[in-house]
Parts: structure tokens; C-alpha cells; sequence
């Protein structure tokens, strides 16, 4: 869990080195290409330094993942300006980039939240990736907490079938 | 219709987030519904595959670029040390001028010129440290 004591006064050079890489792996999910992913995170440490002294310690992290998601909502956009694959705002790429670890796993993982729509893609990131509760996904996503329950519930439902299909692995 | 409702809250009870009371008739009614019992083996082999997940390592070029964010432009550095510098310029010729006065009896005011440079001199290699 997180020690909010110990938070209160991480420098910015800390909270960047303890989250820098769940951010990049998080918005690496979302647009599923690694120059762009390595551009966006970078873009959201530049922007939350600017705001870190005036962002309460215990709401520094929902604020990283909204600002992450922000900037992943727009880089969807702008990349799906093109009109012929504007039915997400985080349509894939054409093709995935190899993973660096060849790990089929994550790769399954990934294919299968790309298919879900972006609310339930977050959601379900934040829920796994990221262990945030309820509350702290609804501060993220701007709905409440009874709206995440049940973004929550439909995306598991799709992501078993999914899943399914992309891997043998999971017993069902 | 017990089955449905109780379905619909097997995620937060896995999740923890039901209260007391919910997770409580979560609790009974699986004891005895097989049903519900496979629902929520499935939902946790389901958060079973999506913890294996391995995040990639942080590339080392993102690394170094995020770890500068921290740190101030160059410019706005090298305006601060101007600034202590001159501070030290200004105490060296005064320090110059008095030592020179006070030890060296006679000496004209070229070689005091001579000691404040040195000491500027000395001064700018060591800030340009
Ligand atoms: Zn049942």
C-alpha cells in the first residue's frame, strides 16, 4: 500500500523515478507503438513538474494517471484524424512493435484491452496495473465510483471472451 | 435472479470493494450455489492471467530524459553563478587591495591591479568548475 507519510515529501525527482516506468508501460498499452509511448510519458512528467509543488501528495498519483490519460486520449485523436479508422479513440496500430521480451502473454494481454472501448480499457489498467480502488479510478476517469463498478463488470466479461480467443492459457 | 445479482457483484467482492454487509450475502449465498462458485473461479483465473502481465523495462534513453525534468534549464544555472560570482570578484579586489596596502609597503597601484586580476582569474576557473 502507499505510505502517504512517506509520499508528503517525495521530491519530484523520487515520485518520477518511482512512477516512471508504470507510466510508460501504462500509456504503452494504450497506443501499443514504443516511440510514441516514450514520447507521451515524457510529455506527462513535463507536465505534471509544472503543477507538482501545488498537487496534494496523496492525489499526485491520480493526478500522473489522469494526465497520462489525457495526453493518450489526444494522441489517439490526432493520429486517428484519418476518418477511415475513427471507430476508437485508440484504434491500434496496424501492426503491433515486437515486444522486447517476446513474451506472448503480454502481448495476449494487450490485443485483448484493445478491443475493449477506452473507458473499460483505463479502467481495467488502473484496476490491474496500477491496484487503484474504485475511488481512485472514478478520480481518474471523471465518473463515479458506481459507474467504474460497472465499466468494471463489462469489461471482465469481454476480456475473459477475448482473452479466450488470443490464448489457450486461461481455463475457463 | 438471486444468481444474476449476486454475479454482478463478484468482481468488488474480489476486489474488496462491497461492504461488510454486501460481501457477507456475497459469502452465503456461495456456500450454497455451485454456480456462482465456477462464476467467481473464473473471474479469479481471469485476475490470475492479467497479474502475470510483465511490464517492459523502462527504455534508458526515456530514463535519463525524465530523470533531467528535475533539474534547471542551464541558463537560469549559469545566471546564479554569475551572479555569486561577481559578489567574489568584487570581495577579491577589495581583499587585493587591502592586503596589498597592508603587506607590500610601496607598491604601486599596477601591482594591485595584478593581484585583483590573478585572483579573478582563479576565481573564473574555479566556477567554470
Ligand atoms: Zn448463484
Amino acid at each position: 500500500m502507499i505510505n502517504v507519510e512517506a509520499m508528503s515529501s517525495e521530491s519530484f525527482e523520487r515520485f518520477s523515478r518511482r512512477n516512471g516506468g508504470r507510466v510508460f508501460n501504462y500509456v504503452l498499452r494504450m497506443v501499443r507503438n514504443r516511440e510514441d509511448a516514450e514520447d507521451i510519458t515524457q510529455e506527462v512528467f513535463l507536465a505534471v513538474h509544472e503543477k507538482f509543488g501545488g498537487i496534494a501528495p496523496e492525489a499526485r498519483d491520480a493526478y500522473l494517471f489522469r494526465a497520462a490519460y489525457n495526453r493518450t486520449v489526444n494522441f489517439a485523436r490526432s493520429r486517428n484524424r484519418n476518418p477511415e479508422v475513427q471507430q476508437s479513440e485508440f484504434v491500434e496500430p496496424a501492426t503491433e512493435d515486437p515486444p522486447a521480451n517476446d513474451d506472448t502473454k503480454n502481448a495476449a494481454i494487450r490485443a485483448a484491452m484493445s478491443r475493449l472501448n477506452d473507458n473499460e480499457r483505463v479502467a481495467v489498467d488502473l484496476k490491474y496495473f496500477q491496484n487503484m480502488s474504485y475511488g481512485q479510478i472514478a478520480g481518474v476517469l471523471d465518473i463515479t465510483p458506481a459507474a467504474v463498478d460497472s465499466l468494471l463488470i463489462r469489461a471482465r466479461r469481454k476480456l475473459k471472451t477475448y482473452i479466450s480467443q488470443e490464448t489457450q492459457d486461461l481455463v475457463v | 435472479m438471486q444468481c444474476e445479482r449476486i454475479e454482478q457483484r463478484l468482481g468488488a467482492f474480489l476486489d474488496g470493494e462491497l461492504s461488510p454487509a454486501e460481501a457477507q450475502e456475497v459469502r452465503a449465498h456461495l456456500m450454497a450455489c455451485t454456480s456462482c462458485q465456477q462464476a467467481l473461479r473464473e473471474l479469479k483465473s481471469l485476475d490470475a492471467f492479467m497479474s502475470d502481465y510483465e511490464d517492459e523495462p523502462l527504455p534508458p534513453t526515456l530514463e535519463r530524459k525524465l530523470a533531467a525534468i528535475g533539474h534547471k534549464p542551464m541558463r537560469r544555472l549559469r545566471w546564479v553563478r554569475d551572479l555569486s560570482l561577481a559578489a567574489s570578484v568584487a570581495a577579491a579586489f577589495y581583499l587585493g587591495i587591502f592586503v596589498s596596502g597592508e603587506v607590500a609597503d610601496g607598491n604601486n597601484a599596477d601591482d594591485v591591479f595584478a593581484f585583483g586580476q590573478e585572483s579573478l582569474y582563479s576565481l573564473y576557473q574555479e566556477a567554470g568548475r
